[in-house]
């Protein structure tokens, strides 16, 4: 009997974390999923994942806490006996003009952008080299922005969070590599997803005039590079920040 | 006046010699108890404003954290208080440089990559989580005559010992380029001229070195 690997996914329930959740789903996975608050949307979820016949653990839980995090992993581990790739999803965002924001309005931004995804990986570091040392896997993936790679009007704190998570991925990659761990990170651009619902059509013309391919990227499609980052497919890639932005150009 | 936001950072201390040897008037906002809100209140809105990295090695810190909770805790503490410190001075000088409609905030870090090879503080959270902001600083705020840059150097010759440069060079002899220092006051010279805003750069990132490839986004 093949192994199924077991992959823990932040932020599952809706958007870019629901496709991959349903991706990993499609290649065999058990999953843990974890929400913030929705448990309507994570009710849906499951139900949607379990009839592709997955194992699907859905656990509550608020990421910027370090207990948390332990007690994320420590569930993950009772259930599934480890954990193969973890895919650090979850995230916010918060607009404006920067000058005039209040600077409490987005310590909580740093908190879930940069910092939990940090320390939630610390917390799942046992886990990942035993994956890794057993050649089923230790793949960390995390969930960037071409806020962070290009920098974005606007959006000041947001991307100032996800070039830290840039960061974060590169030394984690440095620190964990020699234990097999391989981390990297997707930067997606102009994603259909709620997050950019609310943008007028002459921004969308705005945005996707200035791409190579002058469309909107799909959530399936940056979860198809996610399934690529969380697996043997990206052997060799670590440390990496790949753009998956359809050739944004502004 | 230009505000540096610690000179007891080794090239800062030398980037602010140069630009004082310049003419301008230097203000070290570490050495004020209000930090920059007081340093603005007190001398208006400065030319420029150059940002330097916190005081830690985050590769250790990271370390530390695998092992001991409490380490992680304390590290995603200090990841957290330095984005929110480096934001709130990002304002603060916006802020007041927006009244002038002119101004520069510059980053200037130690590339972590070169700094990792000779043992020096490595921290790749705060270098790209600065980057980042600056660049989209400078699509927001460019339009109002303000000018966000980065910049990150290898670190100078006297900042390591020679025989960790002799050891690093051997390592690297298979290559073209090796790994050869500058010394402090090749990489300020050079920054005064971008404190001062004679570059035509705005959300830029320029790596100064030879030797190491430039990690950075």
């Amino acid at each position: 009997m093949s192994y199924s690997k077991i992959a823990l996914i932040t932020g599952a329930t809706r958007g870019i974390g629901r496709a991959i959740a349903h991706k990993y789903a499609d290649e065999g996975c058990r999953l843990v999923v974890v929400y913030r608050s929705n448990q309507q949307t994570a009710d849906e979820t499951k139900a949607e994942l379990e009839a592709k016949g997955a194992e699907v653990l859905m656990l509550q839980a608020d990421l910027s806490d370090a207990e948390a995090c332990a007690r994320v992993v420590a569930a993950a581990k009772d259930r599934f006996g480890g954990i193969d790739t973890l895919i650090n999803n979850a995230g916010g965002a918060y607009d404006g003009a920067f000058a005039a924001m209040n600077p409490e309005e987005y310590a909580g931004l740093i908190q879930c952008n940069l910092v939990a995804p940090m320390l939630l990986t610390i917390a799942a570091k046992d886990e990942l080299i035993a994956s890794a040392k057993a050649g089923r896997g230790g793949e960390v993936v995390m969930m960037a922005s071409m806020a962070g790679v290009t920098g974005k009007e606007g959006q000041v704190p947001y991307s100032t969070t996800k070039g830290g998570l840039m960061g974060a991925t590169r030394l984690l990659a440095r620190e964990l590599g020699p234990e097999g761990v391989r981390v990297n990170a997707l930067a997606p651009g102009f994603i259909r997803t709620e997050m950019v619902e609310i943008l007028e059509p002459k921004m969308y013309e705005h945005v996707l005039s200035a791409s190579a391919s002058p469309r909107m990227g799909e959530p399936y499609e940056v979860a198809d590079a996610a399934w690529f980052l969380g697996s043997s497919n990206s052997s060799y890639l670590n440390g990496v920040i790949q753009r998956i932005d359809g050739g944004f150009l502004r | 006046m230009i505000f540096f936001e610690n000179l007891n950072h080794p090239l800062a201390r030398s980037v602010a010699d140069a630009c004082a040897a310049q003419g301008d008037d230097i203000f070290d906002v570490s050495a004020s108890s209000g930090g920059l809100s007081e340093a603005i209140a007190a001398n208006g809105a400065p030319r420029a404003l150059v940002l330097t990295p916190p005081e830690r090695c985050e590769a250790q810190a990271m370390r530390d954290a695998f092992y001991d909770p409490a380490k992680a805790l304390e590290f995603g503490k200090q990841v957290h208080a330095d984005a929110m410190q480096f934001l709130i001075n990002c304002r603060l000088a916006t802020q007041a440089m927006m009244t002038e409609k002119t101004g520069h905030v510059l980053f200037l870090g130690i590339d972590d990559v070169a700094a990792r090879l000779v043992g020096l503080p490595e921290n790749p959270i705060a270098n790209q989580l600065r980057v980042s902001a600056l660049k989209s600083l400078a699509k927001e705020y460019g339009r109002m005559g303000i000018k966000y840059n980065a910049i990150l150097s290898q670190p100078s010759k006297e900042t390591v010992d020679p025989k960790t440069w002799r050891s690093q060079r051997d390592q690297l002899k298979v290559y073209t380029m090796r790994f050869s220092p500058n010394e402090t006051r090749e990489y300020a010279d050079f920054c005064a001229q971008a404190v001062q805003g004679s570059l035509p750069l705005n959300g830029g990132l320029l790596c100064l070195g030879k030797g190491v490839m430039e990690m950075a986004a």
